[in-house]
């Protein structure tokens, strides 16, 4: 079920980096993503759950995991 | 008279004599403590900067000086997302509470952290797997509780990792050894 989710996000925007503990299966499970916005001096990613990429929103990302 | 060897072919049952209640030329026992835990939260990523795989396990030194030796096993399920049919994850595991630091990362010779790699020259990449590592902390200098956490990161951005994928579980096991 990941898979679909990461390929659907590739197909909207390539190479977006992200992580999440479970699956994504709804829009409060999508809210709860750690989108990377950078990486600090240890290697560690910057993260913020607030999507930084407007054309990522769950209805767009929803709708292409249903076409695929 | 001090006993200095003892012929345990003479004794019966399954233990020392009740009279022997110390001897000073018994080695003591080096192993202290073990724990262990057994993760199989599925924690997802495609970030090529470091997260949490979620596997963590504590330890309270009973000394600080001794030694903490820890192995860990991560279970992975690889998806290549596009046609660069290759797939592969870096890890490091840090501490936190009484000790803190990286005290494992891999690397090779070259600064290759990518030892855990897939390639094929054919479709998509879907691989499950699972990776063994070990470190050998004799630097915490502390008795407080100390969390070692397993952090992980992708080779590419055109990649994903599933770490305890369809809740196959991940392992982490620390041993404290005396100085």
């Amino acid at each position: 079920m990941s898979h679909k989710f990461f390929v659907a996000v590739r197909n909207i925007r390539p190479e977006t980096e992200l992580s999440f503990v479970g699956e994504i299966e709804t829009e409060e499970d999508f809210n709860r993503i750690n989108w990377s916005i950078g990486v600090d001096e240890n290697g560690f990613s910057i993260t913020t759950t607030t999507c930084p990429h407007s054309e990522l929103t769950w209805t767009a990302v929803k709708a292409e995991m249903d076409n695929l | 008279m001090a006993l200095s060897t003892i012929d345990l072919s003479q004794q019966s049952g399954s233990s020392l004599p009740s009279s022997i209640t110390s001897a000073s030329g018994l080695t003591t026992g080096k192993f202290l403590q073990i724990q262990h835990t057994n993760y199989n939260t599925a924690v997802s990523t495609s970030d090529q900067g470091y997260v949490t795989t979620g596997l963590t396990c504590a330890i309270t030194p009973s000394a600080t000086d001794s030694k903490i030796f820890g192995m860990f096993k991560l279970q992975a399920r690889g998806n290549g997302l596009t046609s660069s049919y290759e797939w592969g994850y870096a890890c490091k595991v840090d501490r936190s509470g009484g000790a803190s630091g990286t005290i494992f990362e891999e690397k090779g010779g070259t600064g290759q952290a990518y030892s855990t790699y897939f390639y094929a020259n054919a479709n998509t990449t879907q691989i499950a797997q699972h990776s063994s590592f070990q470190f050998l902390d004799t630097t915490h200098s502390t008795t407080s509780a100390i969390t070692y956490t397993v952090f992980a990161k992708v080779q590419s951005g055109s990649q994903a990792v599933d770490f305890q994928n369809n809740t196959f579980p991940s392992q982490f096991t620390l041993w404290e050894i005396a100085a």
